[in-house]
């Protein structure tokens, strides 16, 4: 029977592998979209420009310092560019089940394949095209860059990524370990090399390098492995980790539903517990733990509190320090509410003999002793202005704790 | 203690799974529940233990349903699900503290119980555990100590075999009889039928929400008009009649 590499859908219209990737790809960006849009919320906006500017401002006072004949810059300029390489591979969108389902229509997967490494090569190419544009400062202290130079740095960089995705791309193609093994420590000296070369030497013998480590793998992936079966196993590990990973810098901001919800054992935390939890009180018992070791409650306190802290340490004018503090505990406060909706969908607590059903005293007596923390820590994030200011912070912030639990938490829980 | 079932119509957003169901049972009796899949067993048991309310007829422990009682009834059982329901946030030990605390149990006594569990099922050293770092069949064992540390009148059993390695099997049964002998009341669903016949007094075998027969082994042979019947070939009868 010949396999025509489509399949008929419900509706009755025939569905190639084509338009199941395109699919994917969709699906994937509007996902992707909808967590970005809340990851730069506008809390996270502030920060990050005063972040950035305190960065920028940071890097231009050390350009000012670099000479030309400097040996540590370009040291620094090596480990930068080799460190950022690695980051972003393949984008397949390959899922377990494709090891089984898509076996039959291996043949079709190679020009789906390139385009992905195509998607994949343009973006990051991109994305290293800035990487490149950063460093400009500093190579042009060090003399390295004329305007000229500027573009052969940029293609360096490109290549080096280029090589980086070929180098994925193949171990895609490849049954033997220690060839993909190999291949990857060749990687490693040729991306050393080129930013030797590129740096200590003559960017010029470093472009001629990347580009001849270019030319080379591209004969390796597209002529002589070209007839070569996909190893399933690879690629579904590695797009599961790459979407892993991007997921996990997601969820240093937000939570999604890609299983970061984990629960840790945080056994440094047991004296913490034993301090908030309760010996007689079920709800209180476990609410503590499910705050401490859940680490959609515990992750979001800490990036709020860390996010908070960085803010006010940044911001110049008390009141607006004071501001901040208020806001950040009254985010942390209202994240932690759906503690209540845990407690409701317990099915142990349906079926205790318990007849103590006030929830949310518990919750708030997790509240109090968490804000009060927090208020503490962001006041001493305030120490830079003074005591004075410390204080303020702190008084004016622990009372805002204080009424939002015992107000607003009462009648939103109630 | 007595469980008293009547006319128990009941089940998901006014659709009645169970049709006027009713069986009792009595201090030290062990009851198996058995039914093909979506018999209405386990909505059975969600009535018993208070998880939905009855469209109609009652659930009595004691002569006294859940809404008369919440403490009291809900006391009296220990609860054994077919699917293990662990706090993923607590370990071992800890789910043994809270069901401590959620019964108001003496914590001593329900440590020298647990303990002893603990070991019959080789837990001891998993007691820093969390649930996901456990087995189905640990999980299950885990849950047969949170509800045997209880020591109740009434135990529920859903499913109890499923996942559980021979020894934890045999010393399963070996508590449940211990505990009957003293005169808790069982009722255990199971499609486990061997384990069934040998050990359960009675049957009540459900079919399509309703109670299809009851009663003791002799009665269900006569029922099915099966003279040397196991149950297992009862329930083939059963199925082969409904058309499975």
């Amino acid at each position: 029977m010949k396999c025509t590499g489509g399949w008929l859908t419900g509706k009755g219209f025939k569905m190639t592998i084509r338009d199941m990737f395109k699919k994917r790809t969709n699906e994937y960006y509007s996902r992707l979209g909808k967590y970005l849009k809340y990851v730069f919320n506008d809390h996270f906006v502030i920060a990050l420009m005063i972040l950035t500017g305190a960065l920028g401002f940071t890097y231009s006072d050390y350009v000012e310092t670099v000479a030309p004949t400097d040996f540590l810059p370009r040291l620094l300029l090596v480990v930068i560019v080799y460190s950022v390489l690695p980051v972003g591979g393949i984008r397949t969108l390959i899922e377990p089940a494709d090891g089984i389902y898509l076996l039959p229509l291996e043949k079709q997967m190679a020009p789906i394949m390139r385009r992905h490494l195509l998607v994949s090569g343009l973006f990051l190419s991109a994305g290293m095209t800035v990487i490149a544009t950063l460093t400009m400062p500093l190579m042009e202290a060090l003399n390295i860059t004329g305007q000229a130079y500027s573009l052969s740095w940029i293609a360096v960089l490109i290549c080096l990524k280029l090589i980086d995705l070929l180098v994925r791309y193949h171990s895609f193609q490849s049954d033997s370990l220690s060839l993909i093994r190999t291949i990857n420590i060749g990687r490693h000296i040729l991306i050393l090399g080129t930013l030797g070369l590129s740096l200590f030497v003559s960017l010029w013998a470093g472009l001629a390098l990347a580009l001849g480590g270019l030319s080379g793998l591209l004969y390796l992936v597209f002529i002589f492995s070209r007839k070569k079966l996909w190893n399933w196993d690879r690629m579904i590990e590695v797009e599961q980790k790459r979407v892993q990973g991007i997921y996990r810098l997601i969820n240093l901001f937000i939570e999604t539903p890609y299983g970061q919800n984990k629960v840790k054992r945080m056994k440094g935390f047991d004296p913490l517990i034993s301090i908030i939890s309760s010996k007689t009180d079920p709800h209180m018992y476990y609410i503590s733990r499910v705050f401490i070791r859940q680490t959609a409650f515990s992750g979001l306190y800490v990036r709020l509190l860390t996010i908070g802290l960085i803010v006010i340490y940044f911001t110049p004018v008390l009141w607006l320090r004071t501001l901040v503090s208020v806001l950040f505990i009254y985010l942390i406060g209202f994240q932690l509410l759906p503690l209540k909706q845990v407690l409701n969908e317990s099915v142990h607590f349906k079926l205790y003999p318990y007849t103590n059903t006030d929830k949310i005293k518990a919750i708030q007596k997790l509240l109090n002793v968490t804000l009060i923390i927090t208020s503490i820590i962001f006041s001493l994030g305030s120490l830079n202005g003074g005591w004075e200011a410390t204080g303020i912070v702190f008084l004016i912030s622990t009372l805002f704790a204080f009424g939002f639990n015992s107000v607003y938490v009462r009648r939103r829980l109630g | 203690m007595s469980l008293k079932v009547e006319s128990l119509t009941g089940g998901y957003s006014r659709i009645p799974v169970l049709k006027s169901v009713s069986f009792d049972i009595a201090d030290g009796e062990l009851i198996g529940l058995i039914g093909l899949n979506g018999a209405g067993k386990s909505t059975t048991i969600k009535h018993i233990i208070g998880l939905m309310k009855p469209f109609e007829g009652t659930v009595k422990i004691d002569g006294r349903t859940i809404n008369e009682d919440p403490e009291t009834y809900r006391r009296k059982i220990g609860f054994i699900p077919e699917s293990p329901l662990l706090y993923d946030e607590l370990t071992l030990k800890e789910h043994v503290e809270m069901t401590i605390m959620a019964y108001g149990l003496d914590r001593e006594r329900a440590w020298e119980i647990a303990n002893h569990l603990l070991d019959l099922f080789r837990l001891t050293e998993r007691l820093e555990w969390f649930p996901t770092d456990f087995s189905k069949g640990m999980k299950q064992k885990v849950m047969i100590v949170c509800a045997f540390i209880i020591e109740p009148s009434l135990f529920i059993i859903d499913e109890p075999f499923l996942g559980l390695d021979p020894l934890a099997i045999r010393d399963l049964i070996q508590l449940m009889e211990e505990h009957k002998r003293n005169g808790a009341s069982i009722l255990m669903s199971t499609h486990v039928l061997a384990n069934a016949e040998r050990i359960c007094d009675k049957f009540v075998v459900m079919h399509d929400g309703e109670i299809y027969a009851m009663g003791t082994m002799a009665d269900l042979r006569k029922h099915f008009d099966m003279p040397e019947a196991t149950l297992d070939e009862m329930y083939g009868r059963l199925a082969d009649r409904e058309g499975f």
